[in-house]
């Protein structure tokens, strides 16, 4: 697989070229600006903070030797020099007068300055200038000057021409008051400065004498003093020892007493004790003796339950026993035997009516004569049965004869029948069968009965129930007595019926008796056997507790008699306890006797401590006084002397003068806390100094100039590569995802022989690796010659004696991490989503489609030719590149279009403050406001023109509880020289009274036109907001701010001629109170120069914007003709020139740049405002100024390099093999 | 292209009278409109050169239909290929209206092909962004007569359809489209290369037809390179090329209708 990268790199090599180019150009842009920025950067702080500038000032109203040793002694300070500073001007060696600000210093203390050239002076008084001023003005090293010193003009040597920290070209515009100094730097010798006055020195030493004699008769009376004072004091140290003896004694009785009395208290403590353990333990035994109760309460209870238990028990199993005993009595027993022999299925109500009928012939029988008792037995009446049975029939048949029916029907009619033959065998046959006639009734009515009952029984007979009843009985067995068998009948009857009550079931058949028998017998017994088992229990459970059966009652009785004691105990504890406490409350009271005895003998054992303490005290403080003073006097008349001795010192060494700038520079060893070193010093200086201004390097105006001038740059150098490095990764993805898709031939065969689409995306990610890695190394090369072409820029703007170069790690790496991830990721889309085309269509080249142009479009290619048609389409045909081309290009319309931003934008500074607000040509400054005569004799010079006063004034404006610090210019009415305008652009005119004050304070004071504010408790109507993006002043009359005093600086501002401004410093050398002027022109120029650096950036963006542009489009114009070789080719064939398909080609460049336009330049407006409200600051202001010129620009810029790419690209069309394209099938 | 038209305006005059003119050679009462002689070409070096046309000379007359045959690797669209201007040959010359076609600069060839020669191709080569008319119109407005477009595809049958798109097309109807292409420049030659090669048969025949149409009832000089043997007998006349070099020419003086050909 791996032999497959360089195959692929081969044949792509123009496309992955200029991915790399693309990725190249990003990475070195990213290297290379923030390279060059880190770079000033570290330049600047190595320059200024470590080799130039001290590590912290102090600006005092007077320096002097001894002030600066006494801050060389502060721990941490290892160096402090001296500097004044004023402003005065030097004329040249053309007689030109040159303002300049001089620091003069004494020697040896000389700050460390770059020298860019020296010359030996041979002794002369010698000056140095500053490089930017020399240059300007043509001085140079070994030059002479004459410099105003007081009133005359001296000659100096101009020794070296250097830099120092204040005159770095950052300082030229000084933001923070928006005063524009274009005066030079010098520095000399103290004695340029110094002002010296012996009349004063003279004076002040008087006054030290007198000083001095005060000073020892002060010493004198001071001495005796303190001698009666401690002659006082060892006498009352004498008294006070006498006492604390006495103490001592009264101390050792008292601690005797206390002894003893201690001992009755730990006794009675003992005591206490004993009894609340008492009283501990009857609390404690009360629940032990409820819980005794209440267990007793239980066992008697348990003891109860046995007893009931046993006797229920005792007596079941008496019923039990009586229940069986019936069931195992012997004619039962006999009954069962019986009747488990009989069928079991025999019905126990069958057996009844048998046993019934029966009995009945029995009675026939007997009426018969046949007499049967008890103990006849069955068998034997059984034989006579038959005999009856026809004795039965015979009469049924005599009653029944007619003969006898006649004769009952004449007895029915009332006739007398007692007579007739037969009379007698009647009424004996009837009597046999009713005893009707026998209790005295009529013949008829027994008859009917008699003949009833015998039908009954010949019925019966007839039906054999006669035979079977005697068969029945038989089976209880051929000897059975008829008494037997009587009883066994009522035995059974009784029997059923009771079995039934236990069962619980109806019992029909001797089977059902002979079972409820069996199991209501068997089931007494178990009731038995549990019962027995259950008592058998509840006696071992007894026996186990130690009681007898018998003796249960006793045991009761027992535990009874001891619950009674138990609770008798219970009942007295709380009387114990009410005993025992009294005992204690009586102890406690002891105790607190004895507390109140020894309490008493710690008071006065205290009382006379603390007089004696007191004492102590008194006789301590009154010693430390006397040895405090003593050493107070002492060490102040020191103090005088040594201050006396200084001031002496310092009138001798003649050093004492003041400025209006006097500095102290301070440097501190390595490491140091420079805050705190520098507070140390500021107090160390006390009230021998007016401290005016104190600070660190990192605080320092020098700093924070540099910060604010290199924030714009820093912006530059990071925001907009980074923004331009972002869209070289869009680009780059887009790229390398336009690759993907040309290899997707490639993509399909390497499928097609097996590979899987992971190795296929490894192949491609690896090509891809080597791709960034190469845009990266080539990118990093750029970056360095960018960055290295860009630093020496900045090194000579600034200028910076040395220059360290150094890589922005952090970007240079990001920018490196991300060319990776993003060509990796576009590589690893791409290739996923061809790998999922099935190989067989990855293969072939895609079959031509014909585009549908939009309907946009449409309207303007209808009636075009058809190579116009064809051009459109086929850079329609595919979106995605055409899209992709468009982003690319519109992006750098976008950065051109921005970066022409900031040009504009600074010069809309610069055309703001120097063509619309500023309408003067100079500014002269002086110590306090010119008087009239002043003012009169300069503006009658014939070389100036419109002059007027103008006073500063540093105040601080109020307005709805918030206070800011202003600066307030006051005007004089109606000047053309000062124009303000509000934020619309509108003139604004200067009031008459109240003020015009700057739209950001406003917004900070919350005011607006109409308001009052409040300055130094006079009251002002705001009567604008003006719009400044430079500066922020406020703007008044100057007959309105008379109530407000003279201003901070006089100035005076007027029109004059370039030609004449030597002619100005000259007059101005002899007139009062001149400090320095400051020319229009020449602040303009340092303010240009400043914002020259931008220029460089800028264009470096714009460079590479056209090159980016330049590339994808030719890319993309290349891309499409390839695409559409075979075509191009036929029309070649038939006869179309190169420059003819040119031409229509270029539709599709007109078409790119159309799109890009539309989309890049909005885009561009947006990011331009994003950078320029990034970079612009309170001070500073970068407004978006680009106007129809810079649009217009932008486009021709844009226009000119897609013109050129389409003529590169194009070029290629000479070198097409016009047959071997034909020929190629699709 | 306004330039266009004048500069294009004095070549088709002299193209209308270059029968006239020492241009045109008679040859038994034909007019000879190209003349190549000795064409050798090879491609490659020492032991893999190959001769693609070995001392090939050769005149196509005026109004005729002349076939080219030979199997694959003969040298037939080489051949072609020279005579429309298309390649140059490593000796002989072509000369054509007394023009040296060798001698001829890019520019002067683009010229040629452009006025005098009309392609047509075995795959069509339409362009498929365009429509039909829209493929004959854009040889058309390099033409002297740019109102020609709908009479040419009216010409080969397809006036119906004008603006279909070559993907909406069958491939005979695209071939045909390509044909009005190559005719809608008023060409002195047209040149066809395997013209039946990439259609069936039916489609191939009806294509056949309409160059034949061109060549009887129009007067076109039609030249037709094909590996079908049968086609050789509806030219007037038809050679044989075998490994660059013509074996065997024949004029047919009854050549069979299109119509009635099968192969």
């Amino acid at each position: 697989m791996r032999r497959m990268i360089l195959p692929i790199i081969k044949k792509y090599w123009k496309l992955l070229l200029s991915a790399m180019l693309v990725s190249a150009l990003g990475c070195g842009i990213m290297v290379g600006m923030s390279g060059a920025y880190v770079s000033l950067d570290r330049s600047l702080d190595s320059y200024v903070r470590d080799d130039l500038y001290p590590h912290a000032f102090i600006t005092t109203d007077v320096v002097n030797r001894s002030l600066a040793e006494r801050l060389s002694g502060i721990g941490g300070v290892t160096r402090v020099d001296t500097r004044l500073c004023g402003d005065t001007y030097i004329k040249d060696g053309n007689g030109r007068y040159l303002s300049v600000r001089v620091f003069s210093y004494n020697e040896g203390d000389l700050q460390k300055f770059h020298t860019w050239s020296s010359a030996d002076c041979g002794g002369a008084e010698s000056i140095m200038l500053e490089y930017n001023f020399a240059v300007d003005n043509g001085i140079s090293a070994g030059d002479t000057v004459a410099v105003r010193v007081g009133d005359e003009y001296r000659d100096y040597a101009v020794e070296a021409i250097v830099t120092a920290p204040e005159t770095l070209s950052v300082q030229i515009t000084d933001d923070s008051w928006g005063v524009n100094t274009d005066f030079g730097y010098a520095y000399a010798s103290v004695d340029l400065l110094k002002k010296e006055s012996e009349k004063e020195r003279s004076a002040a030493k008087d006054e030290l004498d007198d000083q001095e004699g005060e000073l020892d008769d002060a010493e004198k009376d001071a001495n005796e003093a303190f001698e009666e004072t401690l002659k006082q004091l060892e006498e009352a140290k004498a008294l006070l020892d006498e006492k604390k003896a006495e103490f001592a004694d009264a101390s050792k009785e008292a601690e005797k007493t206390r002894r003893e009395l201690k001992d009755a208290k730990d006794k009675l403590r003992g005591t206490k004790k004993d009894l609340e353990k008492n009283i501990e333990d009857l609390q404690k035994a009360k629940p032990e003796l409820k819980d005794a109760i209440k267990q007793l309460d239980e066992a008697i209870e348990k003891l109860n339950e046995a007893k009931a238990a046993l006797k229920e028990i005792d007596k079941n199993l008496a019923s039990l026993n009586d229940s069986l005993d019936k069931l195992n009595a012997k004619n039962v027993k006999d009954l069962i035997r019986v009747l488990r022999s009989a069928p079991q299925d025999t019905r126990l109500s069958d057996i009844y009516s048998a046993f019934d009928r029966f009995e009945d012939f029995l009675d026939v029988a007997e009426s018969y004569g046949f007499v049967y008792n008890d103990n006849d037995t069955v068998a034997h009446i059984a034989e006579d049965i038959d005999m009856f049975i026809d004795i039965v029939e015979s009469d049924y048949y005599y009653l029944g004869s007619p003969a006898v029916r006649a004769l009952i029907a004449r007895a029915q009619n009332g006739e007398d029948i007692s007579t007739a033959p037969g009379y007698a065998r009647l009424v004996e046959t009837i009597n046999r069968y009713d005893n009707t006639l026998q209790n005295g009734g009529d013949i008829v009515t027994a008859y009917n009965n008699a003949y009833a009952n015998v039908s009954y029984l010949h019925t019966e007979i007839q039906n054999g129930h006669i035979r079977e009843a005697v068969m029945l009985m038989m089976t209880f067995g051929s000897d059975v007595t008829l008494g037997q068998m009587r009883s066994s009948i009522r035995l059974m009857k009784t029997l059923s019926s009771t079995l039934a009550d236990a069962t619980g079931k109806p019992i029909r058949t001797v089977g059902e008796l002979v079972k409820a028998y069996d199991s209501t017998k068997a089931k007494l017994e178990k009731s038995i056997s549990d019962l027995e088992k259950q008592r058998a229990e509840i006696v071992r459970e007894l026996n186990r507790q130690g009681v007898k059966e018998k003796d249960i009652d006793k045991k009761i009785k027992e535990l009874k008699k001891q619950r009674k004691q138990a609770k008798e105990q219970l009942d007295a504890i709380p009387d114990a306890i009410k005993k025992l406490k009294d005992g204690i409350e009586e102890v406690d009271k002891g105790v607190e006797e004895i507390d109140k005895a020894l309490a008493e003998i710690d008071e006065q054992l205290a009382e006379a401590q603390e007089q004696l303490e007191e004492a102590e005290e008194e006789y301590e403080e009154g010693r430390k006084e006397y040895d405090t003073s003593l050493a107070d006097a002492m060490s102040e008349f020191a103090s005088l002397r040594e201050e006396l001795e200084k001031a002496y010192k310092d009138l001798s060494e003649e050093e004492g003068y003041e400025s209006l700038c006097n500095q102290f520079m301070l440097y501190f060893e390595d490491g140091a806390d420079q805050p705190e070193l520098l507070r140390r010093a500021v107090a160390a200086l006390g009230d021998d100094a007016v401290i005016k201004k104190s600070f660190v390097y990192e605080d320092s105006g020098v700093k924070n100039r540099i910060d604010i001038n290199l924030a714009p740059i820093d912006t530059m150098s990071t925001f907009m590569p980074m923004v331009f490095f972002v869209v070289i990764l869009i680009v780059v993805f887009l790229f390398m995802s336009l690759i993907i898709r040309q290899c997707r031939r490639e993509i399909g065969i390497l499928r097609a022989l097996g590979f899987t689409s992971s190795s296929v995306r490894l192949l491609f990610c690896g090509v891809e690796l080597v791709v960034s890695i190469a845009a990266i190394l080539l990118g990093f090369a750029i970056g360095i010659g960018v960055m290295r072409y860009v630093g020496a820029y900045y090194r000579d703007f600034f200028p910076l004696h040395s220059f360290t170069y150094a890589i922005n790690v952090k970007m240079s790496v990001l920018a490196a991490v991300l060319t990776i991830i993003v060509g990796q990721a576009a590589t690893l889309i791409g290739t996923t989503i061809i790998s999922r085309i099935n190989p067989s269509e990855a293969m072939t080249r895609p079959a031509p489609s014909t585009a549908k142009i939009p309907r946009v479009l449409n309207a303007f290619t209808k009636n075009a030719k058809p190579m116009v048609k064809f051009s459109v389409s086929s850079l329609l045909r595919n979106k995605g590149r055409f899209v992709f081309s468009v982003i690319c290009v519109a992006a750098s319309v976008m950065m051109i279009f921005s970066s022409f931003a900031f040009i504009t934008s600074k010069n809309h500074i610069l055309h703001q403050l120097y063509d619309e607000r500023i309408n003067y040509d100079c500014q002269i400054f002086f110590d306090e406001q010119p008087g009239e005569e002043t003012v009169k004799q300069l503006s009658e010079l014939d070389f100036v023109s419109n002059l007027q006063p103008l006073s500063y004034y540093e105040k601080e404006i109020s307005f709805g509880g918030r206070s800011e610090k202003a600066v307030i210019n006051a005007l004089v009415p109606d000047t053309e020289l000062i124009r303000v305008y509000d934020s619309e652009a509108n003139r604004l005119e200067l009031p008459q009274t109240g003020l015009i004050i700057e739209r950001h304070l406003a917004e900070r004071l919350g005011a607006k036109a109409g308001d009052t504010v409040t300055i130094e408790g006079e009251e002002f109507v705001i009567s604008a907001v003006s719009d400044q993006s430079v500066s922020r002043f406020q703007y008044m009359s100057a007959e309105s701010a008379a109530p407000l005093g003279e201003g901070s600086l006089g100035c005076l501002i007027l029109d004059i001629d370039e030609a004449d401004e030597q002619k100005l410093l000259a007059r101005l050398t002899e007139t009062d109170g001149y400090l320095y002027c400051v020319f229009t022109r020449l602040s303009y120029e340092g303010n240009a120069k400043v914002f020259r650096t931008y220029d460089l950036a800028t264009s470096v963006i714009i460079g590479f914007a056209v090159l980016i542009g330049l590339t994808i489009v030719y890319n993309t114009t290349q891309t499409n003709l390839l695409e559409k070789k075979k075509e191009l080719c036929v029309l070649r064939t038939l006869g179309f020139q190169r420059s003819e398909i040119s031409r229509s080609w270029f539709v599709q460049s007109l078409l790119q740049f159309i799109c890009s336009c539309a989309v890049g330049l909005p885009v561009g407006v947006i990011v331009a405002k994003t950078a320029l409200s990034k970079i612009s600051t309170e001070g500073r202001e970068y407004v978006f100024a680009n106007g129809p010129k810079e649009y217009a620009v932008t486009a021709l810029i844009v226009f000119a390099y897609i013109v050129l790419s389409h003529v590169l690209a194009m070029r290629s069309l000479k070198h097409w093999d016009i047959v071997e394209t034909v020929k190629e099938k699709e | 292209m306004a330039g266009n038209k004048k500069k294009n305006a004095p070549a088709a005059e002299a193209r209308e009278a270059a029968p006239a003119a020492e241009n045109k050679r008679e040859t038994g009462g034909r007019s000879v409109i190209l003349s190549a002689k000795d064409l050798c070409k090879t491609y490659g070096r020492g032991e893999a050169a190959v001769h693609a046309l070995d001392k090939v000379s050769l005149d196509i007359y005026e109004g005729e239909l002349l076939a080219i045959l030979g199997s694959s690797g003969s040298g037939k669209s080489t051949l072609l290929n020279m005579l429309g201007g298309m390649d140059q040959p490593d000796s002989g010359s072509i000369t054509i209206g007394g023009r040296e076609l060798s001698s001829l600069r890019d520019r002067e060839l683009t010229r040629y092909r452009r006025e005098d020669v009309g392609f047509v191709f075995q795959s069509f080569n339409l362009i498929a962004e365009l429509t039909a008319r829209e493929n004959v119109a854009m040889t058309a407005d390099i033409s002297q007569d740019k109102g020609i477009v709908r009479d040419m595809l009216e010409l080969v049958g397809l006036g119906a359809k004008l603006d279909s798109y070559p993907t909406q097309m069958s491939g005979g109807e695209q071939q045909r489209v390509s044909i009005a292409r190559a005719l809608a420049k008023n060409p002195r030659l047209l040149l066809c290369d395997e013209p039946t090669g990439a259609l069936d048969y039916e489609t191939g025949k009806q294509i056949l037809i309409a160059l034949e149409k061109l060549v009887r009832e129009r007067g076109k000089t039609v030249v037709i390179v094909t590996h079908t043997q049968e086609i050789g007998r509806m030219a007037d006349r038809s050679i044989r090329m075998r490994s660059g070099r013509i074996i065997d020419q024949t004029e047919n003086p009854e050549p069979v209708s299109a119509e009635l050909m099968e192969w």
